[in-house]
């Protein structure tokens, strides 16, 4: 399908026809100069050290600081060039061309990858990528090779975005052996993955992978001799140190400082998603290349991430972009030496003492704008980073055995153990389990219940005050309450969380449950913690407490048996169950209804008060695990983010009950960014 | 390609209706149906502990056999019976909830894989502005063909849709097209008909006197009988500029 597309795009086949004249008619200084020297001699001379090979026949060092990763994709098609120039008797040209054709096909690649991750955005990948003239130059005009790191990285991002995160710490650790430069995006994806509590688990096998390539592809062939002097001892590695301010006698180097605020700037957010590890990444690859010699094939580092944003942004970010890759040209074009063109010999305006400042400045002025719209646009778009300020706060109430853990357990199955922090208002009684006042005291009294302790918890944990929770660790340690850092989601459950104002204030989210009590009466008695007999006769006495508590929640979830002739034992049964779940707030509940019919075939009945936009909606039908799956990826597609890597979704009522939560958490969510 | 024009004569002034056939004419539908396909054989081997050739196998024949059986009618086309038969053509008589697990699993991994031909919605809003009516003639039975255009988003794009399942007979019978004419209450030749089906959409609507437009698929070059298609197009947004351009 995106292939098509891809193929029905003239745009792309404008794309081609301007590479395929450049492989064609120009051939690159440089790899006439440099890279070609390096690749035929290794070529022909096969050996496990082809640096010292070609240093020890008289060779430039500065010909290939690439590792083994560069020369395996070149090698190929330079070969055959070999070949056929040896025929013609013009194995430079012929060489050069098959480099040029091994660019065509990476960048094609690198056009395929973009179309996976961008499906929908076909159009927009082809202008900004295809047709990007910073890339045309740099690759084909120029001839740097640094296009094939940055796409291994893109690859790698790729991975990421799938959640292959083994694969994606082997192909980090062969970008970074490419070009040792793509080390940059390292720390970024450490804290994206560390501080994911959901995705901490993939970051052993990201760094175990990492580190295996790196070993194997880096650090290994840093034992040879000729390795370590042309690829290691480069002299470009020292441009790191190139912007810097003297004074007194003291240098102090801005790059290495940007890079380090930078990573800090990320680790203080507390959580992070993948876009915001995008935005990151790119942007110190951008201040890099701002803060470096204008060397053209670094400015392709940056190129993935800038089409990322280039993509999301408005039309005046887009813009910006487009300005900063034409005027990188016009800098680059006359300091660098371009190609010589087969029909006119001399293709290029070289000139070492081309004095661009004026060029440069604008440039370094493009490039700062577009930091920091990148950076305040990621920002403040990011759901992530709003709940890295305040967790999202659900509270669950309901009588006793009325399904409150039974919902939480299937929400924590949906965000992952390890982002819930679930806060059980049964701690906080205030009888212990051996006080005669536990004895005779009724379950549904409120005032049984510390509700004034849970609130200051609720408090603390949803303002994430890390101190106050550790100054009250002595308490916290009798509720058993988790040291770890809080996460997105707290869950609540409680008879009467919502019974007093200040307390319900607490709760983004407020759940009520509500089963049929007949329903409720055989699940208790199934339950092995049975509770008091006097529940139904004093529960007349504590009716209103639960009335006001309905009141106040957005959702109440009521299960009722399909048949609700059926009595006895029946009910203990696997039998057919209808929900009826009442709406506050009924502005989602027609997109909830059409997903529900469409996907999942169910019998719908919804009505809608029109007084005050509440809705009552009574589902029945068999629902499978797969088609809860279907419907979270079809209504709230950018929950994924919060959800676990292997989110377990339910069947039936409880799965629908899973979606309904998230539905309401995506429209909480909503809201906080609109205010 | 854009919108070709073969009969001049039957655009001469602006359609009161179009009707659009469904599959393979709103959205592509062998990628949708091959995936499907592949995810219920997939299941239902992992739970009968049998091979996926084995499991197709008997679902081509189960198949054969519905549509021999019940002809051209809306329930021969029906998955839930060809996933039944082929159980039971495996010998292990009716598994009823089986059947229809595999018949959800079958349309939830359809629909998952189903996107709308680009620049349909957009034909759609310019019809309504132009107040053109909308209609949708389609085989198969109605709960489905029903469940797509909802979660394609499409209901309150079209007026009236009419399933085979409906009129009794699939097309290229010509009581789907009977009955929408009546529905919408316009004279035929006033119509435009929109398929992907040289056989079923297009000498049926033009049998009728509906102006019959060939939705072709872009590898698709098949030779056919002209007088039937009296215009063709590949890609809904040259429809589109031929609406916009207001050429009548």
């Amino acid at each position: 399908m995106n292939i098509n597309s891809i193929f029905s795009s003239k745009s792309f086949y404008l794309g081609l026809f301007i590479r395929v004249i450049f492989i064609i008619f120009f051939v690159p200084i440089i790899h006439i100069d440099l890279f070609n020297n390096f690749i035929i001699h290794s070529i022909q001379n096969p050996s496990i050290d082809p640096w010292d090979s070609f240093l020890s026949n008289g060779g430039d060092p500065l010909s290939f600081p690439y590792g083994y990763i560069m020369l395996a994709f070149l090698s190929p098609l330079s070969f055959f060039g070999l070949i056929i120039g040896s025929i013609f008797n013009n194995s430079i040209y012929f060489s050069s061309l098959g480099l040029g054709l091994s660019f065509l096909l990476i960048d094609y690649s690198g056009l395929l990858i973009f179309s996976k991750i961008f499906p929908k955005n076909i159009n927009e990948i082809i202008s900004y990528y295809w047709l990007s003239p910073l890339l045309i130059y740099v690759t084909y005009f120029h001839g740097q090779l640094d296009l094939l790191p940055s796409l291994i990285m893109l690859c790698g991002f790729f991975c990421l975005m799938k959640r292959k995160f083994s694969l994606s710490g082997f192909v980090f650790g062969i970008a970074c052996a490419a070009k040792l430069s793509m080390v940059l995006a390292i720390p970024f994806t450490l804290i994206y993955l560390w501080q994911n509590m959901r995705l901490r688990a993939a970051f052993r096998p990201f760094i175990f992978y990492f580190c295996l390539t790196t070993t194997f592809l880096s650090l290994i062939p840093s034992f040879l001799e000729g390795y370590r002097k042309m690829v290691l001892g480069t002299p470009l590695k020292n441009n790191i140190f190139w912007f810097s301010v003297s004074f007194d006698g003291f240098t102090i180097y801005i790059l290495p400082i940007v890079f380090s605020i930078l990573i800090y700037l990320m680790w203080r957010m507390l959580k992070t998603n993948y876009d915001l590890l995008v935005s990151f990444t790119g942007i110190s690859f951008l201040i890099s290349i701002l803060m470096m010699p204008p060397n053209p094939g670094w400015y392709l580092w940056s190129l993935p991430f800038l089409i990322f944003y280039q993509i999301k942004t408005d039309l005046q970010g887009k813009f910006l972009i487009s300005l900063f890759s034409i005027f990188s040209v016009i800098l680059l074009y006359p300091l660098h030496s371009g190609s010589n063109n087969i029909i006119f010999k001399s293709f290029n305006i070289y000139n070492e003492n081309s004095n661009n400042s004026f060029i440069y400045s604008i440039i370094l002025f493009l490039g700062v704008i577009i930091c920091l719209r990148w950076y305040r646009e990621s920002i403040q778009k990011n759901d992530y980073f709003i709940l890295s300020r305040r967790p999202l706060c659900i509270g669950i109430s309901g009588s006793s055995q009325s399904g409150k853990k039974q919902l939480c357990n299937n929400l924590k199955d949906v965000f992952g153990e390890s982002s819930v922090n679930h806060i059980d208002s049964n701690k906080y009684h205030k009888w212990s389990d051996y006080s005669p006042m536990r004895r005779t005291s009724s379950i549904n009294d409120p005032l049984n219940f510390d509700l004034l302790k849970l609130s200051q918890i609720l408090q603390l944990s949803k303002f994430n005050n890390f101190n106050e929770l550790s100054n009250n660790n002595k308490f916290l340690r009798k509720l058993n309450f988790p040291s770890k850092r809080m996460d997105s989601i707290i869950i609540c459950t409680g008879m009467h969380i919502f019974a007093a104002d200040s307390l319900a204030d607490k709760f983004d989210i407020k759940i009520f449950m509500d089963p049929a009590l007949k329903l409720k009466k055989f699940w208790t008695e199934d339950s092995k913690n049975k509770v008091n007999d006097d529940y139904s006769k004093d529960s007349k006495k504590f009716k209103n407490i639960f009335l006001k508590q309905k009141k106040v929640s957005d959702i109440i979830f009521s299960i009722k048996p399909v048949n609700e002739d059926l009595n006895g034992k029946e009910l203990l049964e696997k039998i057919p169950l209808k929900l009826k779940v009442y709406f506050s707030d009924a502005i989602f509940v027609d997109r909830l209804s059409k997903a529900l019919i469409s996907i999942c075939g169910v019998k719908l009945d919804s009505q809608i008060n029109y007084d005050n936009l509440s809705a009552i909606m009574t589902i029945e039908g068999e629902v499978w695990s797969g088609d809860i799956e279907l419907l979270a990826l079809h209504l709230i597609p950018n929950l994924e983010e919060f959800l676990d890597l292997k989110p377990k979704w339910q069947d039936d009522v409880f799965g629908i009950m899973q979606i309904i939560v998230l539905l309401q958490i995506d429209h909480t969510l909503n809201k906080v960014y609109l205010k | 390609m854009t919108f070709n024009i073969i009969n001049k004569k039957s655009f001469i002034e602006i359609p009161k209706a179009i009707i659009f056939d469904t599959d393979n004419t709103l959205y592509p539908y062998k990628p949708s149906h091959k995936v499907a396909l592949k995810a219920a054989i997939n299941k239902a081997s992992k739970i009968l502990s049998i091979s996926e050739s084995e499991f197709k196998k008997a679902y081509l024949i189960s198949r054969e056999e519905v549509k021999y059986r019940l002809g051209e009618v809306a329930s021969s086309h029906s998955r839930l019976l060809y996933f039944q038969r082929a159980i039971e053509i495996l010998g292990l008589q009716s598994q009823i909830l089986l059947s229809l697990d595999l018949e959800q699993t079958y349309w939830r991994t359809f629909l998952q894989n189903s996107e709308l031909f680009p620049n349909v919605i957009e034909l759609l809003k310019i019809l309504k502005k132009q107040n053109i009516k909308t209609a949708i003639v389609t085989d198969l039975t109605a709960q489905i063909q029903f469940r797509k255009i909802i979660y394609f988003g499409l209901e309150d794009y079209f007026d009236y849709i009419v399933t085979s399942e409906e009129s009794g007979k699939d097309k290229p019978f010509q009581n789907s097209f009977e009955l929408v004419l009546k529905k919408l209450d316009i004279e035929a030749n006033k119509c435009w008909m929109i398929g992907d089906s040289f056989n079923s959409d297009m000498v049926g609507s033009n049998k009728l006197g509906i102006v019959s437009i060939h939705k072709k698929e872009r590898s698709h070059f098949f030779k056919k009988e002209v007088s039937y298609v009296d215009a063709e197009f590949s890609e809904f947004k040259s429809l589109q500029d031929f609406f916009i351009s207001n050429i009548f």
